[in-house]
């Protein structure tokens, strides 16, 4: 083994390198010595001895020099030479060294942000065994849930005969909420899974057990898992928990087994505890009752091309037995749990992503052109050292030490400003950006600063040196190049165009936001207290809960300072109550609208007071009296649209309704409310469809949905004082009434706001990002600018010299930098106008192509940059004839 | 001032891998023995043989020691590892190899 001795001879060689540079001196004095003792001994004087013996040796210094060569360690003594010279020539001119820093920690900084968002999104590994193999699937059917889904009974056909799959499980969709009504009650947030699902999904309890098959039938007695933070939080992490009984939603249920700590729900929903499934006979056998989410784990080496393919002939089978309103738009949805998780945000993502590496070169570029508007003076020093026998690559590696000086300088900064963006982002970000809080610096975004800082040094480096002209010739010369020219004109281009791109952007989602909250939502949303409130199971008949929901109005109207007290079901924007379908209702003596028309109608149940207290206008007839809030009441009230649409051309008020063909009672117009805004999770207003409103009590219209509608409500409070502080009245009142009963308790304006949270979020982002790029523009354009100045600064002089007014000198510079300019509004302004086209989903009631902001945009950009021209235009003009002409 | 080329290089270390075979001796001996043996026709410069000596000590195919002469002054004396002797042994086989198929050549054209 010779490796280890030669390793060991090398490090003595580099830490004994004094020593041994002295010992080789030592050797070659010796050497010299005993020739010029033999040639003594051959007769000659002492002179002519020396000299024949240094003519029979050589050069010693040359000879010394390479004979240290092979010790291996020159590279490292000229590194350490570069760079201290690099360190004593930023400091020689500290007002570049922090532009040029900061330039690049610009780039670098929010280049790792972005980076370590998506390394925990989309590069982070699922917390499942082979989590690749983990498919989503189901229906698509767009017009009744986004999402893919099954009925449950062709979920359970599908059980046996698949050979794509290894295995196969579901959940309930929807993440419930359910009450631990316990001496501190709290709200949990519960699934309904089947008892495959774990093993599907390859995970174990860390205690317990899962539940059985049998635990899962419709009739057995109520288990769950719980999940880490539930066991910590209830049991204090004690292994007594297993067999305890918890009371959800007033029904006992016995607690199987833990999960693990890093269990995740594969929508990335949390979940405090699963139950099972329960599918009940019913679901079964009727082909469209129950609706469930399934997930597939693939036999290994399985594509997702054959699990497709595998699963196209159920899908027409289904097709043929589904609903015909159904069948046209429904389409297989299979996608890996990773692309379900990320997809939605994967784009939005890669584009940032895009655009901030964009940025980084751009800012690299910037620093390069800085250093060509420094060049002069180090021309004139490069080609003394060139003359003086440097090589190029010699040359070449001294500027590159430099530039990755302040690459590594602009790292540094640039953690600290990425940790900074970073904090914001996890502030800034709206709940549908999953796991964002736990973006954070771990290693990978290290290496990924340190690896951004030595490419933007490297850049930066490069640029410049990659103009190959014999430095040598041009010792004499400052002249402008054509080809740096070229370039520098096509790096202002390039950057006025990203920060056109960028400021459109930003205008862009700014109109979106202020569009978004300026939506007119038909109804006055201040001084509003909301409490969401279910019962639980306890309550027993329906008439006890009815009971406490009277209690409850009558003691929040009570309170002081509340002027008025509304009870619903549901609420506006969000809550689109329950839906039914628009051809099911009958007007009376009109023809019944054909099947499968008109879409959805939503409808709510409230107390009289829902319309006054959320201002919602009654256009005509009437609201509700408390006479109809009544089991056998007729009383209907329709929206605007709703009225329009069954009744148009007559007055709407006293018509006949019957909303369930054929059999449901009638029912007889009252009036007409205004319409409400129907808004989506983003914030967006949906298509909004038809509501009506029954009175609460009038149990005869709520057929299936009376359970839920008797157990749930949401109360709403109207008073001019403080919301927090009514807030705490309501609880407290509700806790008088029932103590183990959770309530959520909000804004109706907290509810509002919650939507507005992506689009400001959006608009933020890339505001930032418009500010940083609008920067960048500026100096580079400075910095080219004062390159061609300095390089002109002769033939200014001449012009001068010649008579040429001041004015005319700068319009010539100013016009120049505006020049360069024209070409990056122009591409910016078409690059803008393709990213917002595709990117157009994420904007509303804005077109992509928006002249206003375009315009706008180019002129903040005109404005700054002939900002940036000036500085350098004015430094022209004051320039002294006799200078300039001397400048040599 | 030429470098030497890479045959010429090579040889030099075959040189001194071979002189140094018998016994340990300093570089002006070294210098010496190569210019003696080769009938003073191989005349090296002298101050290129330490740019080899001091290669094949990187490569621990020789080592090196301080000691006094017997004229009592301290000078560096080499001599081969074991590495360096097996090297030798390469080396000179491949040299033989290489002057047969050369001689071929030059004779029979």
């Amino acid at each position: 083994m010779l490796w280890p001795r030669r390793v060991w001879l090398k490090l003595q060689s580099l830490f004994r390198h004094d020593r041994n540079a002295q010992r080789l001196d030592d050797e070659i004095q010796f050497h010299l010595d005993l020739q010029i003792a033999e040639n003594r001994r051959a007769g000659m004087n002492p002179d002519e001895a020396r000299f024949a013996a240094m003519r029979t040796f050589g050069n010693p210094t040359f000879l010394k020099e390479e004979t240290r060569d092979t010790w291996g360690w020159t590279w490292l003594e000229q590194v350490g030479q570069d760079f201290r010279y690099a360190l004593r020539s930023l400091r020689k001119s500290p007002g570049f060294t922090v532009v040029a820093v900061l330039t690049l920690a610009l780039g670098i900084g929010g280049n790792s942000a972005v980076f370590s968002v998506l390394n925990r999104d989309l590069l982070r590994p699922l917390p499942y065994p082979d989590a690749d193999r983990l498919v989503f699937f189901g229906w698509l059917i767009p017009s009744f849930d986004s999402r893919p889904f099954l009925f449950t009974s062709s979920y359970l056909q599908l059980g046996s005969g698949n050979t794509a799959f290894e295995s196969i499980t579901s959940w309930r969709p929807g993440v419930a909420g359910c009450d631990l009504t316990e001496e501190h009650p709290s709200r949990l947030a519960c699934v309904r899974a089947e008892s495959s699902f774990l093993a599907t999904f390859g995970v174990r309890p860390v205690l317990g057990t899962n539940f059985s098959t049998e635990e899962d039938g419709p009739h057995a007695p109520q288990v769950c898992l719980i999940s880490y933070a539930l066991w910590k939080s209830r049991f204090g992490g004690s292994a007594g928990a297993l067999g305890q009984t918890l009371s959800l939603d007033g029904q006992p249920t016995r607690v199987l087994g833990v999960l693990p700590e890093n269990f995740e729900w594969p929508t990335l929903a949390r979940v405090d505890v699963i139950l099972p499934e329960a599918i009940s006979a019913a679901e079964r056998t009727n082909p469209i009752a129950g609706v469930l989410r399934a997930y597939a784990r693939l036999k290994p080496g399985v594509t997702l091309a054959q699990a497709r393919a595998q699963l196209a002939p159920a899908l027409e089978n289904w097709r043929e037995a589904s609903p015909p309103m159904f069948r046209k738009e429904m389409r297989l949805g299979l996608v890996s749990v990773r692309e379900d998780q990320v997809g939605s945000i994967q784009l939005a993502l890669l584009v940032l992503f895009g655009a901030s590496l964009a940025f980084l070169v751009l800012a690299a570029a910037n620093v390069a052109s800085l250093f060509l508007a420094r060049g002069a003076a180090r021309e004139h020093e490069l080609a003394v050292r060139a003359a003086l026998g440097a090589s190029r690559s010699r040359l070449i590696v001294l500027q590159l030490t430099e530039t990755t000086l302040l690459g590594l300088l602009g790292g540094i900064v640039g953690a600290g400003i990425a940790f900074g963006l970073l904090r914001m982002f996890v502030a800034l970000a709206p709940a549908g950006i999953p796991r964002i809080e736990q973006a954070g610096f771990d290693t990978s975004v290290l290496f990924f600063v340190l690896g951004a800082s030595l490419l933007s040094g490297l850049i930066c480096g490069l640029l410049p040196v990659l103009t190959p002209q014999p430095v040598r010739a041009r010792l004499a010369s400052t002249s402008l190049s054509p080809r740096r020219a070229r370039l520098g004109a096509a790096l202002v281009a390039a950057q006025v165009a990203v920060a056109m791109v960028l400021v459109i952007g930003a205008g862009l989602f700014l109109a979106t936001l202020r569009n978004i909250e300026t939506i007119p939502l038909g109804m006055d949303t201040n001084n509003l207290v909301t409490a969401e409130i279910t019962l639980g199971r306890a309550f027993g008949q329906p008439q006890s809960s009815a009971e406490f929901f009277d209690r409850l109005e009558t003691g929040l109207r009570n309170l002081p300072g509340v002027t008025a007290v509304a009870v619903s079901d549901s609420l506006p924007p969000t809550g689109r109550g329950h839906v039914h379908q628009f051809f099911d209702i009958r007007v009376e003596g009109r023809p019944p609208f054909p099947k499968g028309t008109g879409g959805l109608v939503g409808w709510r149940i409230v107390t009289p007071r829902y319309f006054e207290i959320l201002g919602i206008p009654i256009l005509e007839g009437r609201g509700f009296v408390p006479s109809d809030q009544d089991e056998h009441a007729t009383a209907i009230v329709v929206s605007k649209k709703l009225a329009d649409r069954l009744i148009s051309g007559e007055r709407a008020v006293g018509q006949h309704l019957q909303l369930s063909v054929p059999s449901g009672p009638w029912y007889t117009v009252v009036g007409v409310a205004g319409d409400v805004a129907y808004l989506n999770e983003s914030g967006r207003a949906g298509r909004g469809d038809p509501e009506y409103y029954i009175a609460r009590k009038n149990r005869s219209a709520l057929g299936t949905t009376s359970e839920e509608v008797d157990r749930h409500a949401f109360f709403l409070v109207r008073s001019p004082m403080k919301a927090a502080a009514v807030g705490q009245l309501v609880r407290r009142e509700i806790a008088s009434l029932d103590p183990t009963l959770p309530a959520e308790i909000s804004t109706l304006t907290a509810r509002v706001d919650l939507l507005r949270v992506e689009p400001r979020f959006n608009a933020a982002l890339i505001s930032l990002f418009a500010a940083m790029g609008f920067l960048l523009a500026m100096i580079g354009l400075y910095g080219v600018l004062a390159f061609f100045v300095s390089s002109r600064t002769k033939e200014i002089g001449v012009r001068m010299a010649l008579g040429a007014e001041p004015e005319r000198v700068l319009g010539m510079i100013v016009w120049h930098g505006v020049w360069l300019m024209l070409t990056g509004f122009v591409v910016g302004a078409g690059i803008a106008f393709a990213v917002a086209h595709f990117l157009r989903g994420l904007l509303y009631g804005v077109s992509p192509l928006n002249p206003a902001i375009a315009s706008t945009a180019a002129l903040l950009l005109l404005l700054a940059g002939l900002g940036a021209c000036y500085i350098p235009a004015r430094r022209a003009t004051l320039v002294d004839p006799m200078v300039a002409l001397r400048h040599e | 001032m030429a470098k030497p080329t890479d045959l010429v290089q090579g040889t030099l270390e075959l040189l001194i891998l071979k002189t140094l075979s018998l016994e340990p001796k300093h570089g002006w001996a070294i210098a010496k023995r190569i210019q003696q043996i080769s009938g003073e026709v191989l005349q090296l410069q002298q101050g290129s043989l330490y740019r080899a000596l001091h290669r094949l000590e990187q490569k621990a195919w020789i080592k090196a020691r301080w000691k006094e002469t017997e004229a009592g002054r301290q000078a560096k004396f080499y001599s081969l590892t074991d590495a360096g002797r097996a090297q030798l042994e390469k080396e000179a086989e491949n040299w033989s190899r290489l002057s047969e198929a050369i001689n071929l050549v030059v004779e029979t054209t």
